[in-house]
């Protein structure tokens, strides 16, 4: 098997032959270059004799902080102090996009040691620079050749078990649920409920949200938009003919998008990080984890309910205060991540000014795929190849897994844990043999993890404590959340079963008044997990690609019920009927609900209702009673 | 003068994590399960996980953070070998530097 026959991103038979893209390669170059320049630059005043004020700033450009090292005595005690403050000025610049930090702390230690030089400086303080910056850089240069031969060991392996794996994961993958018998459980019922209480809840309040920081995984925009998918979900797959409560919940979560509460870190990395202090509009320049992100969700829910709200213009408006407001749509959000993959130099682009995360431009490119789908563009076709050729090239390491991070101004690679599984499903919205082949590579790559437990059960044993991206401590529900979608989306069931009983038992499952929870995850994991909860074979994929089964789209609809009272687990339609299956959410009791979307004055025959027959209003609505008492199925077709 | 104000405000970057980690550890026991996941509507006015409830002490910290930034820029302008007070602080560094030296020795 070949690189070309395994496709773009995954694994390769052999050492790519160019192990860092032409971009990757002319950046770093760039950055060696400015680095060999301010060291020459650093050693001038030294070889001529220069003042010690200029001899000390200049040794403090090798390293920073070394130019307290000149400086002599106890001024030597900054230097490590500086590096460490130089670690938290890249963690910031990591963290927030501050690109001024980690240049600031460098050039400022570097001027205030020039500033404290007496009138002479230590000799032996270029040679402990020179020797400090030789450790430094040995000790990055080993690191690179340990994850190198880390990646190089990786392939042997993939390359034995590929073909088997993907023979199977395209079987597993073929076996489509039938979209018109597809019914929640009352076990997906409870997990769904812990989505519409919070979505339900009015749009400035945020019960049950975590608030943490609105840089990094925890902030609130990645809860609001996995909470949009899995109830986008729920809606293709199961309750395509059910608007009501269901719409209001998903429409609530985007306007909640739209507070500044949400978006307004934009505001502090365009200062800090673009140097921009005028224009703070969050859909223009980078931040793909916004645009993209949101771009899917948004026309994920359009896709789904037939509602195109969103491209009316001003229908996404971002209001900074009282005088400014950034202007968008669907179509501009998404306009926004075509403008920068067109100037894009890597092929991808940032999220924070710098940083580019390949699995924030899965949620880009899969954006484009779901205006395709909403509005008939031809975005895939357009811009999938390019994408994907700069993927392999620029962001492929040795092994052929997809690198985590890169800096876009210096082209140094960083380690983030995003693998195979995470990017599988994105992948498979618009490229499905690529993401089978990321998914081959993954179950086989976490089976030896899967062991049976007392009971019999098949659990996944992860190592160490986990981390929970959604609120920064310990645990692995996330983990386990995102191999049970990546695993329900190629209907891997072995797999599934695995992730779900170890979320089970792992997690802190706790049932309460009817709302199904892992008390030790994070609101965001939780999402998560209820999404891969939800899924079956290609929901994901469906969800934001195709949308509900075509009949269900012009069929009647459960416009009102009330929550949480109503619980409906389907609600299809074949283009003249409406079938419903209810649950009781508040006890049992007798229901009212309003159907829309009938024809027009015709007569239809009602099953599990209090009445056996209903004629549409003039303008295709009726109206109800049903007595709910378990599982209570509701059919209305026309007489 | 300038390297003392310099490092102090360095330490006092170094240390605030550790400082925000001792406060969350000893005075507020570790909760395992998340606030907010545990939220419910029928909850009043359940509370959220982590709330800014020590933004304005937040917001004096950075103040003096500040503050300490111009005191070690403005100490670092004026250090000047020749003053006399430069003699009583190497005086001190000797007597410390000595001691240290001492220790190890």
């Amino acid at each position: 098997m070949t690189v070309q026959d395994i496709g773009f991103g995954t694994a390769s038979a052999q050492p790519l032959p160019a192990q860092k893209g032409p971009v990757t390669a002319a950046r770093q170059r760039r950055t060696w270059t400015i680095y060999a320049a301010m060291c020459v630059a650093g050693l001038l005043p030294t070889l001529l004799g220069a003042s010690a004020s200029l001899q000390a700033a200049g040794i403090g450009l090798w390293l920073p902080g070394a130019g307290f090292l000149s400086v002599g005595g106890w001024a030597a005690v900054l230097f490590p102090l500086t590096l460490a403050l130089f670690v938290f000025s890249l963690v910031a610049w990591f963290w927030a996009g501050m690109v001024l930090g980690p240049v600031i702390v460098w050039l400022g230690s570097a001027a205030l040691a020039g500033a404290m030089a007496g009138d002479t400086v230590w000799a032996g303080g270029p040679y402990a620079a020179a020797f400090a910056t030789a450790g430094i850089g040995y000790a990055f240069h080993r690191r690179n050749v340990r994850l190198r031969d880390a990646a190089l060991a990786k392939i042997a392996p993939r390359v034995a078990f590929l073909d088997a794996s993907l023979a199977e994961v395209r079987a597993q993958a073929a076996e489509i649920p039938d979209p018109a018998t597809r019914e929640m459980t009352p076990t997906d019922l409870a997990a769904l409920r812990y989505l519409l209480d919070r979505a339900l809840q009015p749009v400035t309040e945020w019960g049950g949200f975590d608030i943490i920081d609105q840089f990094q995984p925890a902030a609130l925009r990645y809860q609001l938009n996995h909470m949009g998918f899995a109830l986008g979900i729920a809606q293709t797959a199961y309750v395509p003919n059910f608007h009501g409560y269901m719409g209001q919940a998903q429409r609530n979560l985007i306007d909640k998008y739209l507070l500044r509460k949400v978006w307004g870190y934009w505001v502090y990395e365009s200062c800090w990080g673009h140097l921009n202090f005028t224009n703070w509009d969050p859909a223009a320049r980078d931040n793909i984890m916004l645009t993209g992100w949101f771009g899917m969700h948004v026309g994920q829910y359009m896709l789904a309910s037939g509602d195109r709200r969103y491209l009316e213009p001003g229908s996404l408006t971002f209001r900074l205060n009282a005088k400014t407001a950034y202007v968008h749509d669907f179509n501009t959000i998404i306009g926004s991540v075509k403008t920068n993959y067109d100037s894009a130099e890597f092929g991808l682009f940032a999220c924070e000014p710098n940083w580019i995360y390949p699995i924030c431009n899965h949620y880009g490119l899969a954006s484009l795929a779901v205006q395709d789908a909403v509005t008939g563009s031809d975005n895939v076709r357009r811009y999938a190849p390019g994408w994907f050729k700069m993927l392999n090239q620029e962001f492929t390491d040795e092994a052929g897994s997809i690198i985590g991070l890169r800096s876009q101004h210096t082209g140094m690679p960083i380690p983030f844990p995003t693998g195979e599984v995470a990017y599988a499903a994105f992948q498979n919205c618009f490229a499905p043999g690529s993401a089978q082949q990321q998914w081959a590579i993954a179950r086989r790559e976490i089976a030896p993890a899967i062991h049976p437990d007392a009971n019999g059960k098949m659990r996944i044993s992860l190592p160490g404590k986990g981390l929970d991206t959604g609120n920064y401590k310990s645990g692995h529900t996330g983990s386990f959340a995102s191999i049970l979608v990546a695993a329900k989306e190629f209907g891997d069931a072995y797999v599934a079963e695995a992730a779900q009983n170890s979320l089970d038992s792992d997690c802190g499952l706790e049932i309460r008044d009817g709302v199904r929870r892992y008390t030790g995850g994070s609101n965001d994991t939780n999402t998560y997990a209820i999404l891969g909860q939800l899924m079956q074979a290609g929901d994901f994929r469906r969800s934001f690609t195709q949308g509900p089964h075509a009949p269900s789209r012009t069929g009647p609809v459960l416009e009102a019920a009330s929550y949480p009272a109503v619980l409906v687990a389907q609600a299809i339609s074949d283009g003249d009927n409406l079938r419903l299956v209810l649950y009781p959410g508040a006890g049992e009791g007798t229901q009212t609900l309003g159907l829309e979307r009938l024809q027009p004055g015709r007569a239809y025959t009602v099953t599990g209702a209090t009445t056996d027959a209903v004629t549409a209003s003039p303008d295709g609505r009726a109206g109800l009673d049903v007595m709910l008492c378990g599982r209570t199925a509701v059919t209305v077709t026309p007489a | 003068m300038a390297c003392c104000a310099f490092a102090v405000y360095l330490l006092s970057q170094l240390l605030w994590p550790l400082r925000w980690l001792r406060d969350r550890l000893l005075v507020a026991p570790a909760v395992t399960a998340s606030a907010s996941v545990a939220w419910s509507p029928a909850s009043v006015a359940a509370p959220v996980a982590r709330k800014w409830r020590w933004k304005p002490a937040l917001l004096l910290l950075l103040a003096a953070e500040v503050f300490g930034l111009g005191v070690a820029a403005t100490a670092a302008s004026v250090s000047a070998p020749a003053q006399p007070s430069v003699e009583f602080l190497d005086a001190l560094h000797g007597s410390i530097c000595s001691a240290v030296k001492g220790s190890l020795s």
